[in-house]
């Protein structure tokens, strides 16, 4: 379904060039709840972004449905953004604020599917309904509607074209527990009815060990550890994966006095293992080079002395 | 027994007047012992922050405000106002969300603790550097004497709150009040964040009122914990009862929706959301606030207001495994 060779993303900045995707190799197969977890800056959103052609590819190589979309003109690029959607954390950025939701709704498939307005009105009208709003919502603008139930408008319209693949960006981190769980259920349950893969992006380690079925952890641009969330959960290989799991509380276990992960500064990046610094083992080989993602029980781990 | 550190009786909170008129926090009581640790938890819109807003004196000005605040024997609302602030700043430790918008961009983080000994604690300028430093390497910041000099941005958003932390204490406060401390930060810089409020809370004996949303995090850090809906407390209970055998001790069925919704971390695990919305103060109804979203509601819940009787605030409330 999408798979990610050796993409790397760098932007430009003032102080000169930063990679954000430092090189990653990964597969997400059809039907996947793929989630991808890791701490602000590691470069997930980037990733994601990037695996629709979002952000400036540096190098490496993007293919998804079968076809090399790398270096794919507008024609083509086109052509597979209808296939494959995003949905972003914050709702009331991502809609114009000045358009109803049922405008917000038709708009991908005025630009797409031309044809009668009444025949694109019906058809938003059964995606609103299909993420649970209510009819009357339909004329309402963003800022009248809930966080949660803008979020629901986001998914109606991230579907309205009918995708294959959809990038959730920490799409339910904004939200409440009650509500996050409620769109959730959404998600998986569409995911059943449509086929969709998801490649889910968030921060919170125990949602996505939760809901999803495959599980990759990213530190500082790197893919450390990709595996079976029962794998990770229970048997986490790396280092940080391990650092992470401790650190996360849980609503349902009355968790050890805190132990915080004794993770000193991030220091330059360098030609090594860019947790290397942070490492509680790292030896000398952790900081020549930096390990690559090699098969370790159920799943893969970058890594030269997995735990 | 000793007086409580605070008692809250019949807070009641609400923005505008006549018509117009709104009550948002409901008639809340609380007590907080010495050294104890008390999470108020509950999602958007409850009024948990409203609530430890009102106790610090920072509500907004156009808020309005009933009931008794009593700080180690203090009414707070029967003080003048200058003494009030005086107060505030020695008795009371503030930790906000945002470290950003709580730390002036304009001087260096070692002044703003400085400020605080300086006018709170009477130090003079000198002392109350030499003080600002040390309350830095008390807060774990390395190389504090030379980090003292830099400015809020020149720092990472863990070491950020690490300096309002500092502020917090600087003058020994009685009552430490940390407003969802963690949620602007990472997983990791939360657990070493989380893990400081709790040495310091117990280190220096203060009371330690947590509001936040997330019940993941009062599994660490308190001793008891209040669980706020739609501008009540809905259930108080120990935080041994909310986590022996997953939550049997919960018994209101907010509280046990809450838990079910909250991600365990199990692979596979249902996740369970709650229908509906939150009634919105304008629409405050006269029974249980909880009851068109609670699966258990029947005509009795709705008929009058709910009492708390035995830290429950149910008709009919339940028990054993929430999910």
């Amino acid at each position: 379904m999408l798979s990610l060779k050796g993409l790397r993303v760098r932007y430009e900045t003032p102080r000169g060039p930063f990679e954000a995707v430092r090189g990653v190799d990964l597969e997400i197969e059809a039907g996947a709840f793929f989630g991808l977890v890791g701490e602000s800056g590691c470069g997930k959103s980037s990733l994601g972004r990037a695996a629709l052609r979002l952000e400036p590819i540096a190098g490496g190589q993007i293919i998804a449905f079968g076809e090399d979309i790398t270096h794919a003109p507008p024609r083509r690029l086109r052509a597979f953004r209808q296939r494959a959607a995003m949905i972003f954390q914050d709702p009331y950025a991502s809609f114009n604020p000045r358009r109803t939701i049922l405008d917000a709704v038709m708009e991908p498939l005025r630009l797409h599917r031309p044809g009668p307005a009444a025949a694109q009105r019906d058809a938003a009208r059964a995606l609103l309904a299909r993420v649970g709003l209510s009819p009357e919502l339909e004329a309402r603008r963003p800022h009248a509607l809930s966080g949660g139930q803008l979020q629901r408008a986001a998914i109606a319209r991230a579907l309205a074209l009918e995708p294959a693949l959809i990038v959730a960006d920490e799409a339910v981190s904004a939200l409440d527990v009650s509500v996050q769980a409620e769109i959730v259920q959404l998600l998986k349950a569409l995911r059943a009815e449509r086929g969709l893969t998801y490649l889910f992006i968030a921060h919170n380690l125990h949602l996505v060990a939760q809901i999803c079925d495959r599980v990759g952890v990213m530190y500082a641009g790197a893919l450390v550890e990709v595996a079976a969330p029962e794998e990770i959960f229970t048997r986490p290989r790396h280092p940080y994966t391990r650092a992470l799991i401790d650190a996360a509380p849980s609503a349902h276990r009355r968790a050890q006095p805190v132990t915080p992960p004794r993770l000193v500064d991030l220091g330059p990046a360098s030609s090594g293992c860019a947790f290397a610094p942070r490492c509680p083992q790292a030896h000398a080989a952790c900081l020549r080079d930096a390990p690559a993602l090699a098969a370790r029980g159920g799943g893969l781990v970058a890594c030269y002395t997995p735990l | 027994m000793s007086a409580p550190r605070l008692t809250v009786e019949g807070l009641q909170v609400g923005f505008g007047d006549g018509a117009s008129r709104q009550r948002i926090i409901d008639g809340l009581d609380l007590r907080i012992e010495d050294g104890e640790a008390v999470a108020l938890v509950g999602e958007s819109g409850c009024g948990k922050s409203l609530t430890a807003r009102a106790i610090a004196g920072l509500l907004p000005p156009h808020a309005w405000t009933e009931g008794r605040v009593v700080l180690g024997g203090l009414d707070l609302n029967t003080l003048p106002p200058a003494r009030l602030r005086a107060l505030r700043g020695e008795e009371i430790g503030f930790i906000f969300q945002d470290p950003i918008s709580a730390l002036n961009p304009l001087f260096t983080v070692g002044e703003q603790i400085a400020e605080r000994l300086r006018w709170h604690g009477g130090l003079g300028r000198r002392a109350a550097w030499a003080r600002a430093v040390a309350l830095m390497e008390e807060v774990g910041i390395p190389d504090a004497a030379a980090r003292a000099r830099v400015y809020p941005h020149q720092l990472s958003g863990g070491m950020r709150q690490r300096i309002v932390i500092a502020i917090a204490i600087a003058c020994d406060p009685s009552l430490l009040i940390a407003d969802e401390p963690t949620t602007a930060l990472d997983v990791t810089t939360q657990a070493q964040i989380m893990a400081l409020i709790a040495a310091s809370q117990r280190a220096r004996r203060m009371a330690l009122l947590l509001i936040t949303h997330d019940l993941a995090l009062v599994a660490q850090a308190v001793d008891r914990v209040l669980v706020m809906y739609a501008g009540q407390i809905v259930e108080a209970l120990d935080v041994e009862a909310l986590y022996g055998e997953s939550g049997a001790g919960a018994k209101h069925p907010y509280t046990r929706a809450l838990l079910c919704a909250s991600p365990s971390g199990v692979p596979g695990a249902p996740l369970k959301g709650i229908p509906g919305a939150v009634v919105t103060p304008a629409r405050y109804p006269v029974g249980c606030r909880f009851a068109d979203r609670c699966r258990w509601a029947d005509d009795d819940c709705r008929r009058a207001p709910i009492p708390l009787v035995d830290g429950v605030r149910c008709e009919a409330p339940d028990g054993g495994a929430p999910c």
